[in-house]
């Protein structure tokens, strides 16, 4: 599914958030959201998902505006998932993932086969078929990110929203659940903190600062030297990996403070001398 | 393009327009060579005739409370006394028993008996609710300042005699009750009613009436006044009546209905406001139907057995700890729990003094606060 | 405690003369039973109460209906009494015996069924709700007339009738209920004498200077000290015996005050109700009588230096059959005291 945003702007008690955003995101593409903290990316994904209603501004879902759409119906339509969700739950990991066939399922009936074998399907795409029966309050924090995927994933959903995804994962499970993402063959739109992942698997990148559209475009023509100072205000190289992606190697924040190597490197002797009598105290 | 792809897309199987492209699709043969649907997903999980065999056993279990707690009473009639009024009622041949014996039975034990199920179900189920919306485990029925509305009103009626003819002290508590309600809706009515100013703001509500109470109390009643008053305020099911329960009859299981068709947006809500309009839940229009029914079925017991204590809040944790979270069972059990519960604290607040009867709401709390304990330990919270 | 016991021989007595004398009275009482059609009909409490036949299953609600019923020798005709405060009098615990408790305190719908009555008397129409024994309608609805008495029934103008009197008319109008007549009569115009005795005595030992002023001290709870109001009993026995209720003002029967605003009514005189019997601490009148000498403030007023203190028994400050005894006690005392200033 095609998602369009016109001129897309929308703020929260006079403060601008998101500052005429417009974008296209073809079917079946995989396009990260980069920006630094307070950059407008869970607030442009939320108006992409229909979660709150832009100031100014349209969007689309295969040319169609969903304005006046209930949440019922672009539920059936994109599926969204957000960071730390629902701490304090205890239901099972079938019946959050089964959350998922809302859209779909009538007040009166509960789940039937259908919903079953969808989310035993979302459940076995993310690897935790074998917690199905484990209580939500019993997981770690990288086990509930899975989990979520795997709700937005019994969705069935033409276009996939997703709020850094990647926190709290380890590099494996990064991994996986990027391959995974990709692998959909479905529109994805992700945000992410982790450039080099971003650059990894997308396959463009939008980039936010002050909630304006920075730049678009395929990674490579994104992640400039010059941008990442701009924008994130750090020293990092581009380099291109094995895979013909471009790969950052930070060299440290830019701006007041001196490189955090260099002071390491002034401070390394000092720290060395005060530990040596104190070794051994608590 | 205006059309909406998803109807496009049930039955499963039917083809899609070649233009189209293919919705996540997680029953593709690769995926169903791993799951057949109609398999449970978490392995040991009871089938659905076991799960009804389940409900069904509950329900009988309110059904032989019911008939045991007619049995019990502050005075004694019998098996034999109660066959023969409930035969007489029924239209079977049997000697009619003495009108006063008739009356005590007919007019005051049944009545109060199912009105003890009503309530207690209602309670039960609005405590499970307002639990979700307001994602609080300390929230109880008498959250929204319902309770303390209900006593205003009723404290009015029955010091200063405002409006006594017109209303009785059930009206006036009912009117209490949805004007404290009404006072909440206006205090929330520009805000997404999250659940922070819900508890807050029904707080301050509840406040304000609980002190407009005691100012009525203390500058008007006398001391007989306000023992009776305090009688009320701890909830008693002395004062249920066929009339009563009839309007409770009414209300509670169309509230209850409301409720359980909410049950999967109540699972929802426990993920925080985007995530549940995520799932197409209308969050502000689900809260605000809730909190509407809610209130409604608290007001409706409220007004006519006082503020009983206790049953709101234990009930759904207890009953969360035998069937799960998931409110979709949770609210069904919450209602049969909440009925049983309700039934045999009456049962026993009516004889544990004999010949005294006390408040219901006492024992509620007597026998609660074990329970509540008893619950909390086993989740290993406490 | 001489006093009651004195009165309390001296009203068995008269009771014992009563019944030996009233031969005729008895047979009155049959006759009207005889004739069913002569229907009987009183208004208590805004109700017309209508009775083919005297009552034979009688329940009293509270312990004032049941002594009231008691004195009219009509315990052979009750079915049960409730909501029992204090000790019953040694006179009445003989009839008393004979007649089933349904519940100690307040009675439930349930009980006042069970005991299958054909009356009801309350003292009070508090005792006639729904989450108590059943409303008057109900009762009404099962052919169970309710009758309230005049001076706990809410419709009365408090500031009206004296309470006395609505007391007088509970026993006229009882004993036509219940066909005996002339034995109420004679109560009511025994304890009509013993008001007009009490109004006597006062006058003839009034020796101007004003009416002296009363506290009466019901009880002490949580330091607080709960007096007379302008709306019970003591006020209307003040006025008899010439004084005047310090709390008149206070629109209750039993108001909490302050020690403060006791002193600083000053009283002339003041009245400890003796609530030995109910056995709460701090209920005896000694203990009363401990907590004004012991208080830094009240300890001070004249009445407390000078002993000008009258003990009561506190139950008969509330209107009952026995009332017109504490009158008695207060109108000697007031005049053994030495009356005004």
């Amino acid at each position: 599914m095609r998602i369009t945003a016109e001129g897309l702007s929308w703020s929260v008690a006079g403060t601008p958030v998101v500052r005429g955003v417009s974008l296209d995101i073809a079917p079946g593409e995989t396009v990260g959201l980069l920006g630094p903290n307070g950059s407008g990316k869970s607030s442009l994904l939320r108006c992409l998902a229909g979660l709150r209603t832009p100031d100014a501004g349209t969007v689309r879902y295969d040319g169609a505006c969903v304005r006046d759409w209930s949440a019922r119906r672009i539920a059936r339509h994109v599926a969204f998932a957000e960071q730390d969700a629902g701490a304090d739950s205890d239901l099972r990991v079938a019946d959050v993932v089964g959350l998922g066939r809302t859209p779909f399922r009538d007040r009166w009936r509960g789940p039937d086969a259908t919903d079953r074998a969808v989310v035993a399907a979302a459940l076995e795409r993310v690897g935790l078929t074998a917690l199905a029966g484990r209580s939500w309050k019993a997981l770690s924090g990288g086990e509930r990110q899975r989990a979520h995927l795997a709700r937005a994933l019994a969705q069935q959903p033409y276009a996939l929203l997703l709020d850094e995804p990647t926190n709290h994962l380890d590099v494996r499970h990064q991994l996986e659940l990027m391959e995974l993402l990709t692998d959909t063959g479905q529109t994805v739109l992700v945000a992410l903190h982790d450039l080099s992942l971003a650059a990894r698997y997308c396959d463009r990148l939008l980039l936010l600062h002050h909630g304006r559209l920075v730049a678009a475009g395929p990674p490579a023509a994104v992640l400039t030297r010059e941008r990442l100072a701009e924008v994130f205000e750090v020293d990092a190289d581009l380099a291109t990996d094995a895979l013909g992606r471009p790969a950052v190697t930070y060299r440290g924040p830019l701006g007041g403070s001196p490189p955090r190597h260099a002071a390491l490197t002034a401070f390394t002797p000092r720290l060395i001398h005060h530990s040596t009598p104190h070794e051994g105290t608590p | 393009m205006a059309a909406d792809p998803a109807a496009h897309r049930a039955p499963v199987d039917l083809p899609l327009p070649a233009d189209l492209p293919l919705p996540v699709d997680l029953l593709l043969p690769a995926a169903r060579g791993h799951v057949a649907a109609g398999e449970p997903v978490v392995a040991g999980e009871r089938s659905a005739p076991a799960r009804a065999a389940l409900f069904l056993l509950a329900a009988a279990v309110l059904a032989g409370s019911l008939a045991a707690a007619v049995r019990i009473g502050t005075a004694d009639v019998g098996w034999a006394g109660l066959a023969r009024v409930l035969g007489a009622r029924l239209g079977l041949d049997v000697t009619p028993p003495p009108p006063l014996v008739d009356s005590l039975v007919w007019d005051l034990r049944l009545p109060r008996v199912l009105m003890a199920a009503l309530v207690g179900a209602s309670l039960a189920v609005c405590g499970a609710v307002l639990q979700a919306v307001t994602r609080n485990a300390l929230a109880d029925p008498y959250l929204l300042g319902v309770s303390s509305g209900a006593s205003a009103g009723a404290v009015t009626v029955v010091v200063l005699g405002v409006g006594a003819s017109a209303l009785g002290v059930t009206g006036g508590a009912l009117a209490g009750a949805l004007l404290a309600f009404g006072l909440l809706l206006l205090l929330l009515r520009r805000t997404g009613l999250d659940s922070t100013r819900i508890v807050l703001t029904g707080v301050v509500v509840g406040q304000l009436f609980t002190a407009l109470t005691s100012l009525v109390l203390m500058a008007s009643a006398d001391a007989d006044t306000t023992r009776a008053v305090t009688h009320w305020l701890l909830g008693s099911m002395a004062p249920a009546r066929w009339d009563t329960v009839a309007a409770c009859a009414v209300v509670t299981p169309l509230g209850l209905l409301v409720a359980w068709l909410c049950s999967n947006a109540l699972d929802g809500l426990a993920f925080g406001t985007d995530t549940a309009a995520s799932l197409g839940i209308g969050v502000r229009r689900t809260r605000l139907l809730l909190l509407v029914v809610t209130a409604v079925l608290t007001a409706v017991a409220v007004a006519t057995v006082g503020a009983i204590g206790f049953v709101g809040l234990i009930v759904p944790h207890g009953v969360r700890f035998l069937v799960g979270p998931s409110h979709r069972v949770l609210l069904p059990y919450a209602a049969l729990a909440g009925a049983v519960f309700l039934v045999w604290t009456d049962a026993v607040a009516r004889v544990a003094f004999a010949p005294r009867e006390i408040p219901v709401g006492v024992i509620t709390a007597l026998l609660g606060v074990p329970l509540f304990l008893l619950v909390l330990r086993r989740r290993g919270e406490l | 405690m001489r006093h009651p016991v004195r009165l309390g021989a001296a009203l068995a007595g008269t009771l014992t003369l009563a019944l030996a004398a009233t031969g005729c009275g008895a047979k009155g009482t049959e006759a009207a039973a005889g004739t069913p059609a002569a229907e009987t009909t009183v208004t208590s409490c805004g109700r017309q109460l209508s009775f083919a036949a005297p009552p034979k299953r009688a329940v009293t609600l509270d312990q004032t209906s049941t002594e009231i019923l008691l004195e009219l020798g009509l315990q052979d005709r009750m079915a049960g009494t409730a909501n029992i405060k204090t000790k019953i009098p040694a006179r009445y615990a003989a009839a008393y015996a004979k007649v089933p408790v349904i519940a100690p305190k307040i009675a439930t719908g349930e009980q006042l069924r069970a005991a299958t009555p054909d009356f009801v008397v309350a003292g009070s129409a508090d005792l006639l709700t729904k989450d108590r024994a059943g409303t008057r309608e109900e009762l009404a609805a099962l052919k169970v007339p309710a009758f309230v008495s005049a001076v706990g029934c809410p419709r009365r103008e408090r500031a009206g009738a004296s309470p006395f009197e609505l007391l007088f008319s509970d026993y006229e109008n009882l004993g036509k209920v219940f066909g005996a007549a002339p034995r109420a009569g004679r109560l009511a115009a025994d304890q009509r004498a013993a008001v007009a005795k009490a109004r006597k005595t006062a006058a003839e030992t009034a020796c101007g200077g004003g009416r002296p002023t009363v506290v009466y001290l019901y009880s002490v709870f949580n330091g607080m000290p709960y007096v007379a109001g302008g709306t019970g009993l003591p006020s209307e026995m003040s006025r008899i015996v010439g004084a005047k209720n310090a709390f008149d003002d206070v629109k209750e029967d039993w108001p909490e005050v302050s020690w403060e605003e006791v002193a600083k009514r000053n009283p002339d005189y003041i009245v400890i109700g003796d609530l030995s019997e109910r056995g709460r601490p701090g209920d005896s009148a000694a203990e009363k009588r401990a907590a004004l000498t012991e208080h830094p403030v009240v300890s001070k007023l004249a009445a407390v230096r000078d002993g000008r203190i009258l003990e009561v028994p506190g139950i008969e400050l509330d209107p009952s059959v026995r009332s017109v005894h504490a009158l008695g006690l207060l109108a000697e005392g007031l005049k053994g005291a030495g009356h005004g200033r």
